[in-house]
């Protein structure tokens, strides 16, 4: 809540609203299911993104995720944000997995045909950083690769991670660590 | 603190930069698009489930009948097979006699010819061992329902087989009582074993029971094997015909092969 009395009707009327879009989702409505997408999308396409890599395979697991949320929806507890979106959290870590495994051990791919930059030069080295770090995250374990995806890709509190997870903070805060351990002894010797 | 980390800072960095690199339009439009596909799918889906549901429920009761109906068929059809002829003193006795039961009440039925062939059937199972006590009361009550129904034409061959089969009837009621004595007024005469013996239809012809052989020429021909008919007698019952084909008075027993 912030001090000014406009942002925080803001804020409660965005929650009603989700609630609301949640309780018309339930029924089928696709009014609700559209606020749902509107408001999740962009976390739901960076979560597949940041663990797939492939803008073609983060846009395919982003539809799958939002497919699977409709034939789910009775499992979702309530209509709070946070609880929503470690719902379709949830089903997207399934999906890249099942996507994964899918296609299992591919090789691994730089897709630099994302929009142009004003270096390309630039562009193409923070595409290389990125694909050694997903290659390095693909030597962790699975909830390694969770948390840290949502702690610095989602920029998600500890707090947020332990509730979407449904871990404690200590948990989340030893996986982070453990991860980030990991990651210093397998990316120098990563290339590039 | 991450950021200063020198080694991890930059790929991190690197990694959430292309990592929230918003979605194409199209691609965000086409996953719109199967969301809400899925949303209606899921609708029709609903409503497809809750008819598919109210059919399969009445097809399963459909089913049930059916399934109970042909069950009944199957179970009445094995009983009435099993018990077509079973003996009396049997468990399914009774599909027996209900079938005899059906068999007389078939309009235009032969009614003697059906309880001669009733009782002849209970005395094959009284000679088989079958509860010959059942059995024997069964043709007992056969023969005489036999006798109610025979024709007054004494020439008829039912009655010569009516003979025949209380011949054997006295014979077998006979035989396990050690030549004991038959109920008043239904001797077990001397004449059974005659009426045993193959004859010819030329014997039938004055309707004298072959058990009158040696008889005192007093007896009846409807009278039981036991009885003495006279040779001489007439097909008619005398003075006690009336018709009724009831038969006079029978006489004594001469003799019986039991007595011997």
């Amino acid at each position: 809540m912030g001090d000014e009395p406009g942002e925080g009707d803001h804020i409660y009327q965005q929650s009603v609203r989700l609630t609301e879009a949640v309780d018309a989702a339930r029924r089928g409505d696709a009014r609700g299911w559209d606020v749902l997408f509107e408001r999740f999308h962009a976390d739901v396409h960076a979560y597949a993104l940041a663990r797939l890599g492939g803008w073609s395979d983060a846009e395919d697991v982003t539809q799958e995720t939002f497919v699977a949320a409709v034939g789910s929806i009775r499992n979702l507890r309530d209509g709070q944000e946070p609880v929503v979106q470690a719902w379709l959290l949830h089903i997207c870590r399934h999906k890249v997995i099942d996507h994964a495994r899918r296609k299992g051990r591919q090789q691994r791919t730089v897709d630099l045909g994302v929009a142009a930059a004003p270096d390309p030069a630039n562009v193409a080295e923070a595409k290389l950083r990125a694909a050694d770090m997903r290659e390095a995250l693909s030597h962790l374990k699975e909830d390694q690769r969770d948390v840290l995806v949502r702690r610095f890709v989602l920029d998600q509190s500890l707090e947020e991670v332990a509730a979407g997870t449904g871990r404690s903070v200590g948990a989340v805060k030893s996986m982070q660590h453990r991860g980030l351990t990991a990651l210093r002894r397998i990316l120098p010797a990563a290339p590039g | 603190m991450i950021a200063d980390d020198e080694l991890l800072a930059p790929y991190l960095a690197a990694w959430r930069e292309d990592s929230l690199y918003p979605s194409l339009p199209h691609s965000r439009e086409l996953a719109r698009t199967a969301m809400l596909a899925a949303v209606a799918s899921g609708r029709r889906g609903l409503l497809g489930r809750a008819l598919w549901f109210n059919a399969g429920f009445r097809l399963r009761g459909l089913r049930v009948r059916i399934a109970g109906f042909v069950g009944a068929v199957a179970v009445a059809a094995a009983v009435a097979a099993m018990g077509w002829n079973a003996p009396a003193g049997s468990f399914l006795h009774g599909v027996r006699v209900a079938r005899q039961s059906v068999q007389l009440a078939v309009p235009g039925a032969d009614l003697a010819g059906l309880h001669l062939e009733f009782a002849e059937q209970s005395l094959a199972d009284a000679r088989d061992g079958i509860d010959p006590a059942a059995s024997l009361a069964d043709a007992r009550s056969e023969l005489d329902a036999a006798r109610e129904v025979l024709p007054a034409d004494h020439s008829s061959p039912l009655w010569t087989r009516w003979g025949d089969d209380e011949a054997i009837l006295g014979t077998e009621e006979a035989a396990p009582a050690g030549g004991g004595g038959r109920p008043a007024g239904d001797p077990a005469g001397g004449s059974a074993p005659s009426a045993a013996a193959p004859h010819s239809p030329s014997d039938d012809e004055a309707t004298v029971p072959r058990t009158a052989a040696g008889g005192d020429g007093s007896a009846d021909p409807t009278e039981r094997p036991g009885a003495a008919p006279s040779p001489s007698s007439s097909p008619s019952w005398g003075g006690n015909d009336g018709g009724d084909n009831t038969p006079p008075s029978a006489s004594a027993p001469t003799s019986s092969p039991h007595d011997n």
